[in-house]
Formats: C-alpha cells, structure tokens, sequence
C-alpha cells in the first residue's frame, strides 16, 4: 500500500471520529425535558388522607403499596376497573415482614387468625403502633367493658393499661398474661411478694394466686375482692361459718370494721393463724377498755386488771386468750370452749366446769386423797376435792380469779356474796399455807405435816 | 394486810415461776424411771448429756392430739440435731388403748407409761398436755402448758435457744412474733419503679418517666429508678434531663454500671463523642457487661472517624452476654 492510501484512510478515520463526537455532542448535550411524573397513591387525590395519620405503616410511608398490594397495572388511570383483590392471608402478608408470633402456648385470638388489623391499620392511624384505638378502648371492640363497671377497679385496668398485664399478641400463659399469677401481681405489689416470701404463716390461695380472692379488672368491693369479708372467707371456710353464724354468743370483732380481718391477716404473717398480732395483744387491743355487749352486760378492761394481778392463769401467761375463750363465738357464757356457769353460785356439777377440765385432771376433784395431783392438800387430803365434794360445795371460781390476781394460783382476794365482798385472806407458806376467809375459821394446810384445824 | 401478803407473795415466788408446773425453771429436772408401752424401763438419765424434749399427754384429749401433731413435726425436724424427744402418756387406765393411739397418730419417739402418776407428782404437772424442755446439763428451761396458738414459736424457739442457734433476744423475739414492719415509703417505691418499668417495656415512655418520677419522691435515694429514669429521657432524647438522673445515681453509688453506660450515652446523644468514650470504655471494665454499651461505643467510634474500632465494638456487642440493662426494656428494639 502507497503512502497515499495510507494518508486516505487515517483522514477518514479522523472524519468518522470528528463526526461521531460531534453527533454524540449535539444528540446528548440537548436537555431533555423530564417526563411530568404520574402522581403516586399517597400523593394522588385518592389515597392522600393516609398520610395525614400520625403514626403510618413504613410502606405507606415510602409509598411501597405493591408491597402489600402487589402491581396493578391501569389502576392508577382506571381505579374502577382495575381493582385490587382483597388480601386472602392478612397474618401471612403482615410475616413476610413482621416477626411472628408462633411459638408461644397462648395466642389473642385474632392473632391466631392472622387477623392482625383487627386491632392493627395497615396504613396508619392517630395511635402507635397504627392501633385502630386507644388503651382499653381498643380491647373493648371486642371484649366485655363490663368487666370495668365494678366501683373499685385496678389501677392498670382502671386508666387502660390492659398491656401492663396482658400480652397483646401470645404468651406463655393463660389469658396471655405477661407472667404466671401471682408473679405477674408481684411486678407491681412488690411488699406482697417480700411478704409472702419471708412471712412463715402464708395463706395459700394468696400464694396460689390473687384472683382466688381479687377480681383483676373491678369489683363492687374495696381491694376488689370478690365478695365482702366475712362471706368471702366463709366461701371457703365453711365450718367457721357455721361457727360463727350459729354461735349463741358471737365476738363483736368478726361483726365489726374489718370483720375477719380485725384479727387476722388476708395474705401471710409470722404469727400462728395467721394473726395479725400476738394473740393476748390482738384481744387486748380492744378490751383495754370496757366493752358493753349486745345483751347489756359489761365487760371489764382485762388489759388494767392483768396490769394490776400479777399472778395470770396459765393461758394468760402463754399470752393465749383462746385456752379458754372462742374467738368466733360459743354457745357458752362469755364465749367459752366449754361449760363454765355464768352466775357466780352454782352447784359444783363437772359439766358446769367442763372448760376447767379441758386442761385441768378432773381426778384434782375425784379423788379424795392424793400426794401428787395438787399442793392444795393437808397431808394426802385432797382440799379440792373436800371443798368441792359436798353439800353448796364450792366450785372452781369461788376461790380462784378466772383471769389473775395478786395471789398463788390466781386465788382470789375476795369472794362476793350479797353485798358483802368477804376477804379469803390465803396465806401460801413452804409447805402449804392458810386461808381466813367468810366461808368457815381460819384454816390451815400443811402437805409434810398435816395441819389440825380445830 | 393486803400489802403485807403481797409481800409474802412475792418473796416466796421462785425468781423463775414455772408454768403450771412445781419445778421452777433452772432446777435439775427429777430423774423417773417408767415403762414404755413395749414394757421396757426407760429412766431420764438414759438421755444424759442430750437436749431433751419432753411431751405429758393423755389419751383422749383434743389438746393433747393437736398438740402431740405439732410436737411430732418437730421430732422429724429436730430428731437428728441432738434433741431427744420423749412422750409421757398419763392417766394410763386403758394402756391398749394408748397403744393404738401411738400407733394411729404413726409417733415414732419412745412414748412411757405415768401408771403410778410419778412424773405428774414430781414435776407437779397441772395441765394437760405439758411439753417440757430440759438442756444438756438436766436442768429444766422451759414448759408449755396446753396447746397454745403460739406452741410451734415457744417449742421451735426454745430448741433453738437450747441448742445455741438463737441468744436471748432472738428467743424473745421468736416466741412473741409481730408483724415485720414494713418501710411504707420503700414498698410504694418499689411499686412504682415496677410499673415505670412495664410502661417503659411497652413503649409509653411519657408514663413511665411520671411513674418513674413518683417512685423518686417516695424513694429519692433508690438507684435503680434514677438510672431508669435517665434512660426514660434518654428515649425521649432529653440527654441533659437524663445526665441529671444518671448524676444523682452515680452520686450515691460511685460503682453503678447502669449510670456510667448511661452518662456515657448521655453524653454521644449531647455529640461529647470523646468523653462519651471514655465513659463506655471505663463501663466495659465492669464485670457485667452487655452488648448496648459495646454497640453505643461503636457508634461513638464511627462518629469519630475510627471504623476499626467501631467494628471492633460492634463485633464486641454481638459477643457479650446480653445481660440486663435497663436501657433495654426500655428499648427492647435494640436487642
């Protein structure tokens, strides 16, 4: 090839490449005008309002329809031909993205329906979380809000804060609740939990679970309970009911204020029966002063009479007023477990003194001799048995205090008798000890030595 | 007169007057040899250098039985821990039928026959039933009459007494329980700061920070509620409230992981990226560690510029045991 040839084709290379920059220059240099952009769903005329929510769906927010709604073609230019099928499968579109909830033994019910915008706006709503309402109101779509109508109800429940016990979507528990009762009551009533925890006397349908006793939402009863105390008590305990009801003398303290609860604690104590003090100290509480009952009579101020007698009955000084007294009612003079007469003189009869013997040999009055069932004898003669075994023998509480005195064995200072109050003068010595009182001479005893009383 | 036999009362009380028995407390208990109902002698000396408990009943005596069921749970408690327990049935007409009642209420102590009403004569017994409790030198500490409401306190704590376990004070405590007194102001605290904390764990932060704030005023001194608090204000994005918080917590415990992770926090929200830093790092010297504060120093490394380390930290977050930190349950996304 000539130098000729070659200089041919390197200009017409040149011209090819000057051409096709100039060609490319004038096709790409010119400015296009933007094509005007279709309005989008939301920014339409016809789906705006759903971004005036305050809370709305992501995709609505990104504009990402087809993501729940799949493409449509001619939707947009022809709404009324072209319209979207109904979802089939809420819950299964909601999964694609959401976390499911699959796992757990308890599901709200639309949840295992997948029906997720039962309580959920798929496009957005003026609640978090887009909720179709607020608080309770939402719940009370389909549930019962009667469930509210009692007077006294739970603070949670009360102010619509059904979540703070109940799980919205699936939980291990029943009626989804967050925790198993009565851990999930603990969360909050946390003195309860440190209660029944230490506490050693616990009252186990508290510990089992507070709705045994608590409505959880409301009641007409304070603390909703479900019924007021005592019936709510009685409701299990029956035979304190039959106790209590058909009792001839009844205690004022179950019919009064707190009824059971004036003595004994709901949930747990450190105190035997769950009493909310120690015994003598719960029933001295009240009768520190002197207490008129139904039937007229007054009762004296035990707490000032055991203050002033140093000498207290045995259950006294076990700090026990229940030896002798029952504390919801007796058919028995003055509450008593057992017969004891009301009336100051009464023949000496063991069933009138039944209550004495619940503790006390009955052999300390059967037996004319002894050397070991009493201190109360002149050599082996048995004075118990000597004063009570004859005729107006003389009963227990002619000589001793029922509750206490100054004197050994509770024996009394003086022994009323018309209006004469006669003084018994007991003198307790090592061995035995004396009496002077209005009933016979002066008399002496003597357990070593038997004393000669003429 | 009335003084003068006071006076005589008293003078001839023992300083220690036992309870419905004749023995005063602290005298050497008398020594008895009985059958027991296999008709083998058993004398109290047998039981020499041993804590004795000691149970007088009779047959067909409700106090008797429900105290002998309490008594019994005792024995199975206590049985190998040095105490020996012993049953004395009294009045002893039907002995087959003392039998039987050993044998239907399953007592698995010796139980000894009073035919001759020995022991009820020498201890003076006057009150059915009478448990009895007797120390490792024989002498006598203790008895209860009857079957009071508080038997299982005065049984439990006197052989616990006896046994060195309590001194005094605890005994008296323990046989005359009363109702723990509970700090009324802490209880409501503790309430609040639960609740605060499940709004927060549901995402109704503005509550929660009220909850949390009446919690502080029964409790102005409780912790946890400060440090929750703080990161309450951090979901608000309330750094300056939230330092505030975190402050008042790190000032009563200068240790508190909870309020140097959240100051450290704190402050990457206020932009202190470098002091941030240095307050995360120190966190992570903790012995509990959690992978947020791990995640907010990466965060705090990538806002410096420092990829490596950010990546470092991030890959630290995902490492570390997700222990609890309050900053979660009220940001549970951030798991």
């Amino acid at each position: 090839m000539t130098g000729k040839i070659k200089n041919i084709i390197i200009l017409f290379i040149i011209i090819i490449l000057l051409q096709s920059t100039f060609l490319s220059k004038t096709v790409y240099s010119q400015e296009v005008p933007s094509p005007v952009e279709p309005p989008s769903c939301t920014t339409s005329d016809c789906h705006s309002d759903l971004m005036q929510n305050t809370f709305i769906h992501d995709p609505v927010k990104e504009n990402e329809c087809a993501l729940c709604h799949g493409e449509l073609a001619g939707h947009n230019q022809n709404p009324g031909e072209f319209k979207f099928k109904e979802v089939d499968d809420i819950g299964e579109l909601c999964y694609s993205c959401h976390d499911s909830f699959e796992n757990n033994s308890f599901m709200h019910g639309p949840v295992e329906d997948g029906e997720c915008t039962a309580c959920h706006s798929p496009h957005g709503s003026s609640n978090k979380y887009q909720l179709l309402d607020q608080g309770s109101d939402l719940c009370f779509i389909c549930h019962e809000p009667d469930i509210m109508s009692g007077k006294f109800a739970h603070g949670p429940a009360d102010t619509g804060g059904c979540l703070a016990c109940h799980d919205p979507h699936s939980s291990d528990y029943a009626k989804n609740l967050r925790y198993k009762p009565p851990e999930l009551c603990f969360m909050c009533h946390t003195n309860k939990k440190t209660e029944l925890k230490e506490a050693k006397v616990i009252h186990k349908p508290a510990a089992d679970n507070c709705v045994n006793c608590h409505n959880p939402h409301s009641n007409k009863h304070k603390y909703m309970l479900s019924e007021m105390v005592p019936a709510l008590c009685f409701s299990c305990h029956k035979k304190k009911k039959e106790n209590v009801q058909e009792a001839a003398t009844k205690h004022g303290a179950i019919v009064v204020g707190k009824s059971c609860l004036n003595c004994h604690e709901a949930h747990a104590s450190n105190i035997a029966n769950r009493l909310s003090k120690a015994p003598m100290d719960l029933c001295l509480g009240c009768h520190n002063k002197s207490v008129r009952t139904d039937a007229g009579d007054v009762l004296a101020n035990i707490k000032e009479l055991l203050a002033k007698n140093r000498d207290h009955h045995g259950p006294i000084k076990r700090k026990d007023c229940s030896g002798c007294h029952n504390p919801h009612g007796s058919d028995e003079f003055r509450m008593l477990k057992e017969g004891y007469p009301s009336t100051f003189y009464m023949p000496f009869n063991e069933d009138n003194y039944k209550l004495c013997f619940k503790c006390h040999l009955k052999s300390i009055v059967q037996d004319p001799t002894t050397f070991k069932l009493t201190n109360f004898r002149n050599g082996n003669v048995n004075l118990h048995y000597k004063h009570v075994r004859q005729h107006k023998g003389r009963t227990c509480r002619a000589c001793h205090e029922t509750h206490a005195s100054n004197f050994p064995k509770h024996i009394r200072e003086n022994v009323p008798f018309g209006n004469w109050e006669f003084p018994v003068n007991y003198i307790k010595t090592e061995t035995g000890g004396s009496c002077a009182p209005g009933c016979h001479k002066a008399k002496k005893y003597d357990r070593e030595e038997e004393a000669i009383n003429k | 007169m009335r003084i003068l036999l006071l006076v005589i009362f008293i003078v001839l009380s023992p300083m220690k007057h036992a309870l419905s028995i004749e023995v005063p407390f602290g005298e050497t208990a008398p020594d008895f040899t009985l059958k027991n109902i296999k008709g083998e002698e058993v004398s109290l000396k047998d039981f020499k250098g041993k804590i004795i408990a000691l149970i007088y009943w009779k047959n067909d005596h409700d106090y008797s039985y429900k105290a002998l069921d309490d008594y019994d749970g005792f024995f199975k408690m206590y049985r190998r821990r040095g105490v020996q327990f012993i049953g004395i049935a009294g009045e002893t007409g039907d002995q087959e039928k003392i039998r039987r009642t050993v044998k239907d209420l399953k007592i698995k102590f010796p139980v000894l026959l009073d035919s001759n009403r020995t022991v009820l004569g020498s201890y003076g017994i006057r009150a059915y039933p009478t448990t009895l409790l007797i120390d490792r030198k024989g002498k006598l500490i203790h008895a209860i009459p009857g079957h009071p409401v508080l038997y299982n306190s005065i049984l439990e704590g006197y052989l616990r007494f006896i046994l060195g376990e309590i001194n005094e004070e605890e005994l008296k405590a323990a046989i005359s329980p009363q109702k723990t007194k509970v700090d009324e102001s802490e209880v409501m605290a503790e309430r609040e700061y639960n609740l605060a904390l499940k709004f927060g764990e549901v995402g109704l932060i503005n509550r929660a920070i009220k909850t949390a704030k009446t919690s502080i005023k029964y409790k102005p001194d409780m912790i946890k509620t400060r440090n929750l608090q703080g990161f309450l204000y951090l979901k608000t994005n309330e750094p300056d409230k939230a330092l505030v918080e975190f402050q008042k917590a790190l000032d009563k415990d200068p240790g508190s992981y909870d309020a140097k992770a959240g100051i450290g926090m704190a402050c990457l929200y206020q932009g202190e990226v470098d002091y941030a830093i240095k307050l995360l790092t120190e966190a992570t010297k903790h012995n509990r560690k959690t992978s947020v504060v791990y995640y907010e120093l990466g965060k705090a490394y990538e806002l410096k510029g420092d990829k490596d380390m950010a990546l470092s930290m991030y890959k630290k977050s995902l490492r570390v045991a997700d222990e609890q930190l309050f900053f979660y349950q009220v940001n549970p996304q951030c798991r």
